[in-house]
């Protein structure tokens, strides 16, 4: 650490003469400064993502006995099995309708909360930060805290359903029930970031418009329609695309609450590529498996960033 | 900035507007407030039929019991603590101290062609990771280094995955700061590099700890590479360390959600004090970026 | 920029600091390693099984000077950390706690040490089945493919917890105990209403239906292998099983599907349900005033079985072990030896453990202030083990998925068996067996 420090240090005086060759503080000329300071960045990011996916691709081609001990290369069988296992691809379908239902939830209220808390003053302040206080909690332990409230016996919730005259939910012992409470989880705690980066982008908005679309007679729905979504757009596809790459990669929620079950109903790609890999020493299937999740990954964030990026030149 | 409340609304509206916060409110908070009741209920009012909103007998011995609670002796819960402080604070400086010059690099010194957004996507791309993907090969990494269950190796880790997003972030604010500040530091005898850290990184200062309030908490919260990385009690990291408190047989309830409570106290003191970046930090990071 | 280099300073002595802290420790583990290192690390489970050695441990190191580092893990991922750590090199504990249907996995992978090597062997007092837990190849049942038929079992870890499923009913309400699933359900019937639920399953997807369901498997006369590994769960036999355990559904609570341990012991101790198949750390609970609603009222005793059948509730106990690994084999063994003796079992069983020592389980003074001994010591004379392959995690699994999925109500009980007998199969096969 303080020896990269002293090496930074050291640039400016090999620059100091090479400034004063070119008259003008010319911004392109330092591409050894910019390289220099890009390298740790890369470097670090090599280490701990290169290697470990050639790793992971050489595993993939890999065969392994019982034992987890090596044998020999499958050439694409463990790709072959991940392709035909029904397991693999129900646990796609699971993680992409976890994400388009949560991700989705999210925005809608994120946006909505924005808009009513986008007012200044002493008190929104307090009450913006309480909102917040999800997102900075640990997952893990958000699932601790709803695993005990959502208890089907023990639980505050279901004790609170039959006070007022409602039958017990089987929250996480019924399929359906289960999915939708680890929705319900994630919308509690990503929301108020949604909410968060929809709010700062609105407090950046310009104002001239919305007071055209004042003297125009526009109704509020329709200026919030017509003038705010358009403009907001990058932002919200920025929530999106945050979101949807954190969603698709769901797993501390899965362990604490339902370990994939009942069923195979919650099996999230993580939980069950995690699970063949550290308790079923299934190295091939599950290596094959997380590559493939990568590419898609890879594609779906691809996808929204040049939406992002296309929709923001647009403004 | 209130663009749209200017227009007075129908009480109906307001009516509507206050019940929807009201009940969000109540969303967000009903779940911390039951985590930190239960964790001062006595073992029998936690397992009774009848559910108490407020503890009867409210009890501190789920923390100082010279047994049970978790501040005493034999339990490893103030190691965790410690160790996740460690951890969060020295790999934000570390994060912070590389991600700015990589930063300020992609936010000023235009490469040929597109390779500026080549590598900043290909920055983020280490983000999109799932981490389970390479946790196997970091073991091995980290055993080839003689790191596995150190804190080093957590060090390493997150330093690695909090720089995509620090640089992110620090690049938009960089990019907010008008070029024509630093030329003229530069033309007064300034080294480029000495015009980054005397005018440039002073200026961005809410950007920073913004982005290290972000990168604190992304630290201290994570739990999957903590899990497979860190096999021996004594090094563990908060979320880690608690996951190993849910037992096979029985869970204890009582220890559990004070541990989780007191994990979740430093993380909620820090961001109430600098609440006002929060807002600011995305603003400038996340909607520029 | 005064500011900023001031902040800068102070991270960086903060930085400074913790890595002085890391060095340190360090450094103290080279030093150990050069004067013969007497610090040994065991991963154990967190639960009264560890808590109850941990409290003793000053004395083991006062006693040898040997020093213990106490690792302590949730039963969700004390396998992977030993299985991963076992699998390149295990070099990170010396100790090992395992359950017993890990065996296969570690012994049989070659990843323990044999302690016949270190000149060890369990003696007789342990009880039997224990001992036949911790031995590899197991004593009796299939053996893997492509293994020495005539290989003598060898023993590969000492056994520590005596854990084998108890049933547990309210005395006070019910006579005696049913000794067959029949009598149970006649006595569901006649004191309906007299607690909540009659009989409550373990439901939970995995490893808890599964475990639970065993017991109802086994004492049908029914198991998951013939003697050539042939898949014989779709048996009718089999399908009776889960025909009955489903039948006691009507009497049970409603979130069965997703009970664990956790529920059932408190649903019994809250005084809700006639009766359960537990585990016996239990027992301790519904004795204790602060905790229970049936203090006195609980009877412990043998899981019933079906008429004409043999009792057979499962063994799960715990075994210490050493890795292959491991470079103070002889320090680790003789911690073992010391957390296994007459004595500290004795202690252990005082603070809520269970002992695998005739012995302790007989002895007079124990049975008066833990009257379940009696019914540990019983259970395990008829216990009976799950399937010896390092495949059977993965059995469980589909095993329990589709239990639970019977148990949920969304399939019946013989497409439930006869789906999970066909993946297992090909499970199976695809593995050579």
């Amino acid at each position: 650490m303080n020896m990269k420090e002293v090496a930074f240090m050291r640039v400016p005086t090999n620059h100091k003469t090479n400034k004063k060759k070119t008259a003008a503080p010319g911004l392109s000329n330092d591409r050894r400064l910019a390289g220099m300071l890009l390298t740790p960045t890369l470097l670090i990011l090599a280490l701990l993502t290169l290697f470990p996916i050639g790793y992971t691709i050489f595993i993939s081609f890999s065969s392994f006995d019982t034992f987890g001990k090596f044998t020999g290369f499958a050439g694409l069988d463990n790709y072959l099995k991940t392709f035909t296992s029904g397991v693999f691809w129900s646990s796609i379908y699971i993680t992409l309708l976890f994400t388009a239902l949560a991700v989705g939830s999210q925005i809608f209220l994120g946006f909505n909360l924005a808009l009513i808390m986008s007012k200044d003053g002493k008190a929104m302040k307090y009450l913006r930060w309480l909102l917040i206080i999800p997102m900075m909690l640990s997952p893990l332990v958000v699932a601790i805290v709803f695993k005990l409230m959502l208890n089907t016996d023990m639980g505050i919730i279901n004790y609170m359903l039959q006070g007022i005259g409602l039958p017990k939910i089987n929250f996480l012992g019924e399929p359906v029930m289960a999915f939708l409470s680890l929705v319900v989880v994630d919308i509690w705690q990503w929301t108020p970031m949604v909410f968060l980066i929809i709010l700062a982008g609105m407090q950046a908005l310009p104002k001239d418009p919305f007071e055209a679309a004042d003297i125009d007679g526009a109704s509020k729905f329709q200026t919030i329609r017509y003038v705010m979504i358009p403009m907001l757009k990058p932002i919200l596809i920025v929530a999106l695309v945050i979101r949807t790459m954190d969603a698709l990669r769901t797993f501390d929620q899965v362990f604490v609450l339902t370990q994939g079950g009942p069923g195979r109903a919650t099996e999230t790609v993580s939980f069950l590529m995690y699970r063949q890999a550290m308790k079923f020493s299934d190295f091939g299937f599950a290596t094959a498996g997380l590559l493939i999740v990568l590419v898609i990954t890879i594609i779906i964030s691809s996808l929204l960033i040049k939406l992002m990026n296309s929709s923001q030149s647009a403004n | 900035m209130a663009v749209l409340t200017q227009k007075p609304g129908g009480w109906r509206l307001k009516v509507l507007r206050a019940s929807f916060l009201t009940s969000t409110i109540i969303f967000v908070l009903f779940p911390l407030y039951w985590m930190i009741i239960t964790s001062f209920k006595t073992d029998r009012e936690l397992f009774a039929d009848k559910q108490t909103f407020f503890p009867k007998n409210f009890t501190w011995q789920h923390y100082f019991d010279p047994i049970e609670g978790i501040f005493s002796a034999n339990n490893p819960f103030v190691g965790f603590f410690v160790n996740s402080t460690i951890v969060a604070f020295a790999s934000t400086l570390l994060c912070l101290t590389i991600g700015s010059f990589s930063a300020y690099s992609l936010a000023r010194f235009k490469m040929r062609g597109k390779r500026n957004e080549r590598i900043s996507f290909l920055i983020l791309t280490a983000r999109m990771l799932p981490p389970i993907v390479i946790v196997v090969p970091l073991y091995l990494i980290m055993q080839q280094l003689g790191l596995l269950n150190t804190l080093w190796a957590m060090l390493i880790v997150y330093t690695g995955f909090n720089l995509p997003f620090v640089v992110w972030m620090l690049k938009a604010f960089f990019e907010e700061i008008p070029e024509s500040l630093e030329e003229s530091a530069m033309i007064d005898g300034s080294s480029r590099f000495m015009a980054f850290i005397k005018i440039v990184l002073p200026l961005a200062m809410p950007g920073l700890v913004a982005t290290s309030i972000f990168t604190v908490i992304l630290t201290w919260n994570e739990f999957l590479f903590a899990m497979f990385l860190l096999n021996n009690t004594d090094v563990m990291t908060l979320p880690a360390g608690i996951s190993t408190f849910i037992t096979q047989y029985k869970t204890n309830w009582g220890a559990l959600t004070a541990a989780a409570t007191m994990s979740i106290l430093p993380v909620l003191i820090f961001s109430f004090m600098v609440q006002k970046h929060l807002v600011k930090g995305m603003t400038m990071g996340a909607v520029k970026g | 920029m005064k500011k900023f280099l001031a902040v800068l300073t102070i991270l960086s002595l903060i930085l400074a600091a913790c890595g002085s802290n890391d060095e340190k420790s360090s450094d103290n583990d080279d030093q150990n390693s050069s004067e013969e290192d007497k610090t040994i690390s065991v991963a154990m489970v967190a639960g009264v099984e560890s808590s109850a050695v941990k409290q003793m441990i000053p004395e083991f190191e006062e006693e040898t000077g040997i020093n213990v580092e106490w690792n302590e893990f949730d039963y969700n991922t004390l396998y992977e950390r030993i299985y991963n750590d076992l699998r390149n090199g295990g070099k990170t504990y010396d100790v090992i706690f395992a359950d017993d249907p890990w065996m296969p996995m570690f012994a049989g992978g070659g990843f323990l040490t044999p302690l016949k090597e270190l000149g060890y062997t369990p003696d007789e007092d342990f009880v039997k089945t224990s001992r036949q837990v911790s031995m590899w190849p197991a004593p009796e049942g299939p053996r893997l493919p492509n293994s020495d038929k005539d290989e003598e079992s060898k023993y590969y870890a000492v056994p520590q917890v005596g854990n084998v499923q108890l049933f547990f009913y309210r005395k006070d309400i019910l006579n005696d105990i049913p000794q067959t699933w029949e009598d149970l359900e006649k006595a569901i019937e006649e004191h309906q209403g007299e607690t909540k639920y009659g009989f409550v399953h373990r439901g939970a997807r995995g490893n808890p239906v599964a475990t639970n369901f065993n017991a109802f498997l086994w004492s049908h006369g029914a198991d998951f292998f013939d003697k050539d590994w042939n898949v014989t769960l779709d048996n009718p036999e089999a399908i009776d099983a889960l025909e009955r355990y489903l039948n006691f559904k009507k009497n049970a609570p409603e979130g069965i599907a997703s009970y664990n341990s956790d529920q059932i012991g408190r649903v019994m101790a809250g005084g809700d349900a006639l009766s359960s198949i537990v585990w016996p750390v239990w027992a301790q609970t519904m004795e204790d005033e602060e905790k229970s609603e049936v203090v006195g009222k609980m009877g412990y005793g043998l899981v019933p079985k079906a008429e004409g059948h043999e009792h057979a509730p499962m063994i799960g106990n715990w075994l210490f072990a050493i890795p292959e690994g491991s470079d103070k084999k002889e320090n680790a063994l003789s911690f073992i030896e010391w957390a296994s003796s007459k004595d500290v079992q004795t202690e252990m069983t005082k603070l809520g453990g269970l002992p695998t020592r005739t012995s302790v389980l007989k002895d007079e003074e124990l049975l008066k202030d833990y009257p379940y001994l009696e019914a540990v010591h019983e259970g395990l004379q008829s216990a009976r083990w799950r399937p010896r392959t390092p495949l059977y995690s993965e059995i469980e699994q589909i095993y329990g998925t589709y239990l639970n999925r019977a148990i949920s109500g969304e399939i019946g009980a013989e497409e439930a068996l006869t789906k999970a007998a066909d993946e297992i199969s090909k499970l199976m096969e695809e593995n050579g067996y």
